[in-house]
């Protein structure tokens, strides 16, 4: 019975077998929620019909409401609007329409980082259910690729494409389902006539494999105009004519409107619509619209009215966040997939991966040449405290500061994918924080690596891992502190508060003041500093766990702080408890996990208002 | 006042069609490229000509590749390498005006407020009065229907009001020729039709007009005085709208009914009947495509017949109704005008006085940033100098008082270094756009920049500063609180100055990240961190370019230099060790220092970084 299955379907895109797909609407109206009585609608008792295996332009001047009418056909606009969507003469049930029909919006953004089929298979991978083979799913992104003749940019990063396949790429990413009903909002919009020929011409393919397909068009061109099979024009909200492309003009003139010779039939109608609507002959146009497609409603008007009550009921009952489509793979495998698409954006910004390593190791070099074998010298004990606390500041700030303006490079794209289905909130957080973890570690490490053993600290595998786990922490809360600032507020705005915020933040660290002389008052912030319990942690870990004598090169043979006991005893840091500041901190990236799980929250519900 | 008003605003446009014209000749045009790896040289202009007149609206068409963007770029001079042949521009190109495809504005002043500035920018006081440029400026947003939206922020205009007032600016000092590149990109079909029908406008007015089209509508292509198509790099038709038709099937292409003109040649141009490029670019050569079919008639023996002649001239109705009411339009009010004026722009001084304005006005207008910002500083001030308390006066906490000038040091410079990254990349489209077309020079911007963020960081540091100083207790002498202040203002002078070269440098991710490492090791190199003398002396000549270093210093010997008394010593302490202010001194190693010379060590380094940042702001303006 599989085998009989494939040998069926040997093209995933191929013609539909299904029967063919009528949508039918009728006095579909749509008015803004606050506008008072009696005001213009914006949508007005449109009605019309999309049929499979037929390429449908939506025309009309700026402000007639094309975008409108489309979000409402689409199932995108539901609060205010009106009407009967009948789908093959039933009631369509606006889930499963979501579900199998594919909206591509104007301004349709990718990653820049990744190829053209890297982009198609983390579609295939994320949008068809988890039971589909590695074969099926290669087969189908090469399809695709046939289809749209992106054959020669198949390894070309999307940064580098043009506009015309920039175009053709975003239609593919919604092809990977083979949706039978495709929406465009101007999918022409930016191309030069060559680039929209083009895409109108796959589009037209894709029609004529049995698909509804419609776009809204922008005074597209005489060719152009051509490829279309129906046409519906729009004008202050009334449809003019909704029918075949080859009847628009003979329809015009019967009303008076006659189309010269040497004219774009669809300049032609924009003058028709630009025209008062109040004229006599564009008030025939509309009425006789509106009969047609009565008498065509009529047919199937009586299997409906049973249904209406029960439409009425669902309808009250849905609102925005409903209309989100349904992850179609597990959780574990949507992680896989973002997190292999996160490292692979990364490791093509190679400068700016190379340039922190290298930063690190410059600066870590640099510290170790300053500040050399300072660790076991108790004559310079104050020096290798500053040593410490220069390693705090050093990798909070070169990890906080880059973060800001990281954190929302693919935020529209984050958005997009979201409220499609593709992911859940979840599994983008937990790749956003895994796929950085890998330089999250590495460039603490190799700095502490270097640092620790050129200033001359104990070489003692114990106090080095103390030392690296707190730096780790440190580069840790850095990182999150500068991707919430950057989420919640402008770049300008943030770019001054971090340090404004953070910098009397390191008072309270314990490295200026003995944390017994602060002012009443003051002690709490110590508590909710994290500084002081890394540059706390830090001195444990260097002067605490039993550390002995220090050795005295002082040509005096006298040091004020030979013991490393009583030096931890005048900070106040006395006690072995580097477990307590290392769980502190923990609580401290605890904490702002959480937020930064709140903040993308919050970019989601500001992006969909 | 109507009438008065138009009167007076044609006294300032005289009718060049009288006066010197401004044609744009150019021939045997060749323009090449290097293109891959090999640097092979790739002809994209090949021995183009034409002729571009005054009181004419000419339009560059083509498919994508053609070249027309190349030759805009050569007429206007922002191409230069890789040019050959010979161009002819009247006079100097001084009297051009470029509008971009895009359009940039200062989001934060409102339309009335953008032309005034560009109009006090343009045209000197000394010959307009202030008065009369109001007047000016009423009479083009009159004539570009942007009246209404005069007191509107340039932030919420729509596409085709940003348009015209793109148009409004540059014609405020009446330009003799007017480039555009893609005037209609984004616009609506009637918004598209204003534009250019204005343009046909403006150049009736004997103005030379010229931009860049693709795919225009047929009333809008019916507009068009001249219409000059390239293809493959070569002309392919050099005549008028209405002569497309006829041209065309001259070598065989006959334009199927119901389709636009402009389109059918540019399908003819772009293959899609074949390879027709060196037929149509032979029949180009003949000149009378460029007049009316009226003079062809006479001419030519093989009229065509009179059914054509009227088919084409139904097509024709529309755009040709249109043209003719704005000529109308244009004779009644030529005919009101007296003897003109003559105007000329302002002196560099004044331009700079006013961009000082500007660059003041924008500041405040963006009243979430500054207000918060000096807010956060008070706030930051008062809780650093809770923390420290009497640390300035208490002889047991000196070292703490130093460590408070630290970072006091390191505050100022985060908090003014990382907003200088992002102070240039956010506003560089408008500053190239207003410098190419003459506004002012980019010095000039520069030097207003700076003499307008100076004193916003002189107050900002002196207010931070002013508070810790009263609130630690320190000694409360006019000549060392002057001498503290004036380290801390040339340290966060220098912070911007190096805040700005980043930016122009780097982009924003990696400006903030270099930012952060550079501060760091300023920091490392300050002399309180490690002392001066213990730093291995190969290492030591890193503290000589570290600007925190000396601030340091010259904050520490305000404070403890020029005989300090004897600091309080609690009396629940038995011994204080830094009782003697100079033992503070040579705690930290800089009894020797001297104030003067660091702070010639500071200004020096915000000369070099002023300079640096001015360079490489030229830079990435020159290049794209």
């Amino acid at each position: 019975m599989a085998d009989n299955a494939v040998q069926a379907q040997p093209n995933g895109l191929g013609p539909q077998k299904q029967k063919a797909l009528e949508l039918h609407f009728s006095q579909v109206s749509y008015s803004l929620k606050g506008a008072t009585k009696g005001s213009t609608p914006i949508i007005n008792e449109a009605c019309g019909v999309f049929k499979s295996g037929r390429l449908t332009a939506i025309l009309g001047p700026s402000g007639a409401g094309k975008s409108t009418l489309l979000n409402a056909l689409a199932g995108f606009k539901l609060q205010g609007v009106t009407g009967q969507f009948l789908l093959n003469g039933r009631p369509r049930d606006i889930m499963s329409f979501r579900k199998m029909s594919a909206y591509i919006a104007q301004n349709f953004v990718m990653l820049n980082l990744l190829t053209v089929e890297e982009t198609l298979r983390v579609s295939t991978d994320l949008k068809m259910p988890s039971s589909t083979a590695a074969q099926e799913k290669q087969k189908i992104i090469d399809d695709i690729i046939d289809i749209l003749q992106l054959q020669s940019c198949r390894r070309t990063l999307v940064k580098n494409l043009s506009g015309g396949e920039h175009k053709r790429l975003s239609i593919g990413i919604e092809l990977v389902t083979n949706p039978p009903i495709m929406f465009f909002d101007e999918p022409t919009s930016g191309l030069d006539c060559v680039g929209s020929y083009q895409v109108i011409c796959h589009l037209q393919r894709l029609a004529h494999d049995g698909r509804i397909v419609v776009c809204v068009v922008h005074q597209p061109g005489s060719r152009l105009f051509q490829l279309f099979d129906d046409v519906l024009v729009l004008a202050h909200g009334e449809v003019l004519y909704a029918g075949e492309q080859r009847e628009m003009l003979p329809t015009f003139a019967q009303s008076g409107h006659i189309c010269p010779q040497y004219y774009n039939p669809a300049d032609f109608a924009l003058e028709v619509c630009s025209q008062s609507s109040t004229t006599e002959r564009c008030e025939s146009l509309i009425t006789q619209n509106k009969m047609m497609h009565s008498t065509a409603s009529n047919v199937v008007k009586l299997q409906v009215d049973e249904e209406t009550a029960l439409i009425d009921v669902h309808k009250d009952a849905l609102d925005l966040s409903h209309l989100r489509g349904k992850e179609q793979v597990g959780f574990w495998t949507q992680l896989s997939v973002l997190l292999r698409r996160h490292l692979r954006s990364m490791s093509r910004d190679m400068f700016a991966v190379q340039m922190r390593l290298v930063m690190h190791v410059v600066v870590a070099l640099l510290l170790g040449v300053v500040y050399w074998q300072i660790g076991g010298d108790a004559q310079k004990i104050v020096s290798n405290v500053s040593c410490l606390f220069f390693v705090i500041l050093f990798v909070f700030a070169g990890n906080a500061m880059p973060s800001i303006l990281l954190c929302m490079q693919d935020s529209a794209v984050f958005i997009r994918e979201y409220y499609n289905g593709w992911y859940s909130l979840g599994a983008y957080y937990l790749s956003k924080v895994l796929a950085d973890l890998p330089l999250q570690l590495t460039c603490p490490t190799m700095f502490i690596s270097i640092g620790y053993f050129m200033t001359g600290q104990p070489p003692e595998f114990q106090r080095f891992a103390m030392c690296w786990a707190l730096c780790v922490m440190t580069a840790f809360i850095g990182h999150f502190i500068g991707v919430i600032a950057g989420s919640l507020f402008t770049m300008q705005l943030a770019i001054f508060l971090v340090p404004s915020a953070t910098i009397p933040f390191l008072l309270f660290s314990g490295f200026f003041i003995r944390l017994n002389e602060l002012s009443w008052f003051l002690r709490p912030i110590c508590d909710v500093s994290f500084f002081r319990y890394i540059f706390e942690g830090l001195m444990r870990a260097i002067y605490g766990y039993d550390r002995g004598e220090l050795e005295c090169y002082a040509t005096s043979n006298f040091c004020y702080y030979r013991t490393a006991e009583q030096f931890l005893k005048d900070f106040q840091m006395e006690g072995n408890e580097f477990d307590w500041d290392m769980a502190v901190l923990g609580i401290f990236l605890i904490l702002l996990l959480l937020a930064f799980f709140v903040t993308l929250n919050a970019v989601i519900r500001r992006a969909l208002r | 006042m109507e009438k008065l008003t138009q009167e007076f605003a044609l006294r300032t446009m005289p009718d060049f069609a009288t006066s010197s014209p401004f044609n744009i000749i150019f021939e045997d045009l060749y323009y090449r490229v290097e293109v891959g790896k090999d640097r092979e040289k790739k002809s994209v202009l090949k021995g183009i000509k034409g002729t571009f007149k005054s009181g004419e609206l000419t339009a560059i068409m083509g498919p994508s590749g053609a070249g027309k963007s190349s030759l805009m770029n050569i007429l206007t001079g922002l191409t230069k390498s890789g040019v050959s042949g010979k161009i002819e521009i009247g006079k100097a190109r001084k009297l051009c005006g470029y509008i971009m495809q895009d359009d940039h504005f200062f989001p934060y002043f409102t339309v009335e407020e953008t032309m005034l500035m560009a109009a006090t920018l343009k045209i000197s006081n000394q010959c307009v009065s202030l008065k009369e440029k109001r007047t000016l400026i009423d009479y083009l947003l009159n004539s570009l229907k942007l009246t209404k939206t005069r007191q509107t922020k340039c932030s919420n205009l729509s596409g085709g009001q940003k348009k015209r007032l793109s148009i409004a600016l540059e014609l405020i000092d009446n330009p003799a020729v007017l480039f555009l590149d893609e005037p209609t990109t984004g616009l609506d079909s009637s918004s598209s039709f204003d534009t250019i029908q204005l343009l046909r406008g403006l150049a009736n007015e004997g103005r030379t007009i010229v931009c860049t089209i693709h795919q225009p509508s047929t009333n809008i292509y019916n507009l068009f005085n001249l219409v000059y198509v390239l293809s493959a790099g070569r002309c392919t038709y050099q005549g008028t709208p209405q002569n497309t038709v006829m041209f065309l099937s001259s070598v065989g292409l006959e334009c199927p009914p119901y389709h636009n003109p402009a389109d059918f040649l540019l399908e003819c141009a772009n293959g899609d009947y074949g390879d027709q490029t060196e037929a149509l670019a032979e029949a180009a050569k003949d000149i009378r495509w460029r007049y009316d079919q009226q003079l062809m008639q006479g001419e030519d023996a093989d009229a065509p017949s009179e059914t054509q002649v009227a088919k084409f001239n139904e097509s024709q109705s529309p755009g040709q109704v249109q043209v003719q009411v704005q000529k109308i339009e244009i004779q009644n009010m030529e005919s009101s005008k007296d003897l003109t004026k003559h105007t000329y722009p302002p002196t560099e001084y004044m331009r700079l006085w006013l961009l000082i304005g500007r660059c003041h006005l924008q500041f405040f207008r963006d009243w979430t940033l500054t207000y918060l910002k000096l807010g956060i500083h008070v706030l930051c001030s008062i809780l650093i100098g809770l923390f420290f308390g009497d640390s300035g006066s208490n002889a047991t906490k000196q070292i703490s008082n130093v460590g408070m000038i630290m970072i006091h040091c390191v505050y100022l410079w985060y908090t003014t270094i990382m907003p200088g990254i992002l102070r240039y990349p956010a506003e560089i489209e408008i500053i190239r756009k207003e410098t190419f077309n003459n506004w002012y020079k980019l010095r000039t911007y520069y030097l207003a920049t700076i003499i307008t963020s100076t004193p916003v960081h002189i107050i900002f540091s002196t207010v931070y500063i002013t508070i810790g100083y009263l609130m630690t207790d320190q000694p409360v002498e006019m000549d060392r609180f002057v001498k503290y202040l004036l380290s801390a203002v040339v340290v966060t002078i220098c912070a911007d100055g190096l805040g700005v070269f980043l930016g122009t440098v780097l982009n924003p991710v990696n400006g903030t990240f270099v930012g952060a490492v550079s501060t760091s090791c300023m920091l490392m190199f300050s002399g309180f961190l490690i002392l001066l003398n213990h730093i291995p002396a190969a290492m030591r000549f890193m503290a000589y370019i570290s600007p925190l270093r000396y601030a340091l210093e010259n904050m520490v010997i305000s404070l403890y230099g020029n005989q300090r008394g004897q600091l309080i010593c609690p009396p629940t302490e038995f011994y204080c060790h830094f009782k003697n202010a100079v033992t503070v001194l040579r705690q930290f190693g800089m009894e020797d220092g001297d104030f003067g010379h660091n702070i010639l060590m500071i200004l020096i380094q915000i000369a070099i970084f002023k300079v640096l940042s001015y360079f490489t702001l030229k830079h990435k303006i020159k290049t794209n």
